[in-house]
């Protein structure tokens, strides 16, 4: 077995068979001292209660203590002599002996190397289908660096992250790589003030990120596809993403934004920032409070569903409180970001640009919504308008790809798209036009059904009195009615 | 004509044709008492809505596919893509509204005119369980397009029946054909809807007619001392009296077509059993009631409100053998007309209170909101204004 | 009204008045029938686009085929890595239904050993025209197929 080598003073499975000899050795010892009444064999358990349950709920209940630990499986000790070991019971009185193999609780420092002596295994993790590279990214992680060229064991280890005998796998609600219990699990050091002023880094990231649309989205809504911290700083390989790659790291997420940016104005300028020029907000530079400049047509076109829903008789007026965005609101948000560059906006040509720019989508999505709202009124009636909804579909992809497009800041790419909008929301207005010049048709047909009505009716009304003196004779005592 | 003549000779082979046609000729022409008028017209008219609703329906049911899968989606084919399916399906959906308003005013006037009286009991008899029967097929005819309003106004409707006293439970089981309203309470209120209903509705009419005619209609006179009148001065029914309800008849069905085209019923959205809808309300010829159940709380309190319910109906099908008197004229008979009148009113109140429950109103430039169980509540009102808005 | 009066008018009156219900009885019993036989006559589906959606399309694994009924006509829907393509089902050659090879990613006909690749061109046999392709789009997770 060529891999024993390296698994020094840990007993694989295989060797514990061997676990007799200690307790050989400890009933020899216990001969020597008179004879004295033994309890059941002593293990582990009988005193570290506090550590043996949460391991046994944990990912790891299948290792053994020794292990991560060493020391023996079992061990002979006299059922009065006990307590004397037992912290709770007092106090311990005696160093309890964990015989020559037990390596005790790691140091820090110790601690990723302990971990790695099975997670970096290839054989050994083979069977679970673990990765086994985390060791040597979290060498090159901040982390990493700061423990072991610095030896500096401040610095978060396995188990800051993962826990400790209480590991669970990150899909668990309650393990703390959870990606809900990201953001708190990273704060635990990164929002700690005193521990980060150490080592000179702000402390305020993880509630900047708490805020942001990001922590919005995993916190709030629950929706674990948002981005936790490990999401752009990696995991194991933990590191502050470089000034100029944070766009990159957007655009793992945000392809089309990323990509329409690329071939954007801004990309070209030096001195834009990229993604957190516009979209990274809060009060530090660090930019974690990332922020949506504008509400998002997905928002929108879920509060025109929403209020369809609870209101469904709403008027054309309320739905534009609710819903339509006022491009005067628009420039009320976007603009101040803007002028942090383009000082002058009266004489700054460049600007305009964007103002035809924020009115075109801004008409786009009035004239989305109007659209809706027109379907729904149309087809709440007696008209049926299940095929124009179809087409109206399209209009929607189009409305929703505006948002990556305007990142091209370019009118005539916004310009084509709503021009595309224009047309499928110009095909729908006019087949609901042609479904209501039916229902015209079936008014002005009134006139000649009651025409034609009025004149039967009187014809046989004529038919009735004439016929009625002709066939009956009044009688003698009614003849004055 | 030689070709009628050759017709003639052929059914005259077979049979007594000169019975039959004597038969017929007497039925078609014959008088009808002087005074018959105007108000006459509504149990012909309810008569007509029937044959429209007998003609409509079969159109409609070429089309409608009575399964919760494909009730609704069928009955928006027929609006949207058969021709002329919207008008069939309107003018069938306002005419079962409209045949229950005239065999209502049809009652209404016998009634008043107390022409249920001896020998005619049996035709009023008739004439109630006619009554009964067009609301059933108001009833079933609801739940048929399969929409959230209709699903849900037949769950309500069917629930009451679990009210009625020992057997409430088996009742309902059995109207649902199960524990809820599913595709099997469709198949069965389809069944009763297009095939019970119509044939029994059809054999009560014929059996209506018949007593009518062999009674002839009622006048004024008391009973048992009625004069014949002179022959010539009755009303022949053919073509004087058919004349008449022409009139009528030519603009009831132009009404019908000005409904289905301004007042259209909606097609609604498909039934989901997971999402009640707000304010389910039942359709205006159950609102009494509907209003009558809400006042009785409690599990006996429901009992009673399910009898108080069907009283009327009782009262209605016994009155002819409560009301002996020989009077028909109503001003001679104040009490069966006080007593008409307040059943009336007290119908028309509960179903106007019905209409308005669970509602917000404006009176007199103040907004009120009207309870479940139709109490007005002034709305945004400063407390102590309260009590001075009662006077 | 008397008597004389309507004797008087009889002779004209009478015939224009019984002209006049006879010709509004024969409308209204045409605009009666009209409408009915107009009401039986199968409605033509032409009108509007009709869509259908192809069961469970989420679960369809790239590569696989599912075959949905578009407008009475047997229309194969394929899912590869770029999106949802589908093709009327009936080969060109005498209308025998096609399947799709997932693996050699081509539609083969059982009848007289018809290949078309998965564009629907013709590779070899006897069909004389390539598939006809039906328009598909995605909405909300739901793949709906109509006719192009």
């Amino acid at each position: 077995m060529p891999g024993r080598e390296h698994r020094v003073g840990l007993p694989s499975r295989a060797d514990r068979g061997g676990g007799a000899r200690p307790i050989a050795a400890s009933l020899l010892f216990a001969a020597v001292s008179g004879g004295v009444a033994f309890a059941a064999p002593v293990t582990c358990q009988t005193c570290h209660t506090r550590e043996a349950k949460p391991l046994a709920a944990s990912v790891h209940a299948a290792l053994a203590c020794q292990e991560c630990h060493g020391g023996d499986e079992a061990y002979a000790v006299v059922d009065a002599d006990l307590p004397r070991f037992q912290e709770r019971a007092g106090g311990a009185e005696a160093k309890f002996d964990h015989g020559s193999s037990f390596r005790g609780k790691p140091r820090r420092g110790e601690i990723p190397e302990r971990c790695g002596t099975c997670h970096a295994d290839v054989e050994r993790m083979n069977p679970y289908g673990l990765r086994t590279d985390q060791l040597a990214a979290y060498r090159t992680s901040g982390h990493g660096k700061t423990l072991f060229q610095r030896g500096d064991e401040r610095v978060a280890v396995c188990t800051d992250c993962h826990g400790v005998h209480d590991v669970h796998p990150a899909h668990e609600a309650t393990s703390k790589t959870h990606p809900r219990n990201v953001p708190d699990m990273c704060g635990s050091c990164h929002a700690n003030a005193a521990l980060m002023a150490e080592f000179d880094l702000p402390a305020g990231l993880v509630d900047e990120y708490r805020h942001s649309v990001h922590g919005d989205l995993l916190l709030q809504a629950g929706d674990l596809g948002a981005p936790t911290c490990a999401t752009c700083h990696g995991n194991h390989s933990a590191m502050p993403p470089g000034f100029r790659t944070v766009g990159a790291v957007c655009g793992k997420c945000h392809e089309h934004a990323s990509k329409n940016f690329e071939t954007s104005i801004h990309a070209k300028q030096p001195a834009f920032a990229g993604c957190v020029q516009c979209h990274g907000g809060g009060p530090s530079s660090h930019q974690h409070k990332i922020e949506r400049i504008t509400k998002p047509t997905g928002v929108m076109i879920q509060r025109y569903a929403h209020l369809m829903s609870a209101r469904p008789s709403a008027t054309p007026g309320e739905v534009t409180e609710a819903i339509h965005p006022d491009p005067k609101n628009l420039l009320t948000q976007v603009l101040p970001g803007c002028l942090e560059c383009h000082s002058e906006p009266d004489e700054d040509k460049s600007l305009a640009g964007l103002f035809k720019l924020i009115d075109d989508i801004s008409a786009a999505e009035r004239l989305y919504v109007g659209t809706a709202h027109r379907l729904d009124e149309v087809g709440r009636g007696v008209l049926l308008v299940d095929h124009v909804r179809f087409t109206y579909e399209d209009a929607k992809t189009h409305l929703i790809e505006l948002a990556p497009l305007q990142h091209t800041l370019s009118n005539e790419a916004v310009a084509g798209k709503v021009a595309e909008l224009r047309t499928v929301c110009t095909t729908v207005n006019t087949q609901l036009d042609d479904l209501e010049r039916g229902l015209r048709w079936r008014y002005r047909a009134l006139i000649p059904v009651w025409g034609f009505a009025l004149v039967f009716a009187a014809a046989l009304y004529a038919t009735y009195r004439r016929l009625r003196a002709v066939h009956v004779q009044p009688m003698a005592g009614a003849s004055g009615k | 004509m030689p070709e009628s003549g050759r017709l003639q000779r052929f059914f005259s082979a077979r049979f007594d044709m000169g019975a039959v046609r004597t038969f017929l000729d007497k039925q078609l022409h014959k008088r009808l008492p002087p005074h018959t008028g105007w108000l006459h017209v509504f149990g012909s008219l309810s008569l007509l809505l029937f044959i429209s609703q007998t003609i409509t329906g079969i159109l409609l049911l070429v089309y409608y596919r009575p399964t919760p899968e494909a009730a609704h989606s069928s009955i928006k084919y027929i609006t949207a893509q058969v021709n002329f399916g919207w008008l069939y399906r309107q003018v069938h959906a306002w005419g079962a509204s409209l045949m229950i308003l005239f065999v209502v005013l049809h009652m209404i006037r016998t009634y008043f005119s107390g022409a249920y009286k001896r020998p005619r009991e049996l035709t009023w008899v008739t004439g109630v369980l006619l009554f009964i029967l067009t609301i059933t097929f108001g009833f079933t005819g609801y739940l048929l397009p399969w929409n959230q309003i209709a699903y849900w106004a037949t769950t309500v409707g069917t629930e009451s029946a679990n009210k009625v006293p020992l057997i409430g439970g088996w009742l309902r089981y059995f109207l649902r054909g199960g524990e809820a309203v599913t595709g099997e309470t469709l198949s069965r209120f389809f069944v009763v809807h297009v095939i019970i209903l119509p044939w029994a509705v059809t054999g009560l009419i014929a059996l209506h007619l018949v007593l009518m005619r062999l009674n002839n209609l009622a006048t004024f006179e008391r009973v048992g001392e009625e004069k014949p009148t002179p022959p010539q001065a009755g009303i022949p029914f053919f073509p004087v009296h058919v004349a008449k309800e022409g009139v009528v008849a030519v603009l009831l069905i132009a009404v019908l077509v000005t409904l289905s085209v301004v007042a259209p019923w909606e097609i609604g959205e498909p039934a989901n059993a997971l999402s009640t809808p707000e304010h389910i309300k039942p359709e205006w010829y159950f609102l009494p009631s509907y209003q009558l159940l809400k006042y009785f709380e409690g599990p006996w309190g429901a009992v009673v409100g399910v009898i108080a319910c069907s009283f009327p109906f009782l009262i209605l099908i016994l009155w002819p053998f409560l009301d002996f008197g020989k009077e028909r004229h109503p001003r001679k008979r104040p009490w069966a007309v006080g007593f008409g009148l307040v059943g009336l009113f007290g119908a028309l109140f509960l179903g106007i209170l019905g209409h308005l429950s669970e509602t917000d109103m404006t009176l007199f430039g103040r907004r009120y909101h009207i309870d479940l169980l139709g109490w007005p509540h002034a709305l945004g009102e400063p407390p102590k204004d309260a009590p001075s808005a009662e006077h | 009204m008397n008597q004389k009066q309507i004797n008087a008018n009889q002779p004209t009156r009478r015939g224009f008045l019984d002209w006049i219900v006879a010709a509004c009885s024969t409308v209204t019993a045409a605009l009666l029938a009209i409408p009915a036989v107009m009401y039986l006559w199968p409605a033509a589906r032409g009108g509007t686009a009709e869509n259908v959606e192809v069961p469970e399309a989420g679960s369809m694994p790239p590569g696989q085929s599912r075959m949905v009924q578009v407008g009475g006509k047997a229309v194969i829907v394929v899912r590869d890595a770029s999106g949802f393509r589908a093709y009327s089902a009936a080969c060109t050659h005498l209308g025998c239904l096609v399947k799709w090879d997932a693996a050699h990613r081509q539609f083969l006909c059982p009848c007289h050993a018809g290949v078309f690749d998965d564009k629907g061109a013709v590779v070899s046999g006897p069909a004389p025209a390539p598939l006809p392709p039906y328009k598909t789009k995605e909405i909300g997770g739901k793949v709906y197929v109509s006719a192009s």
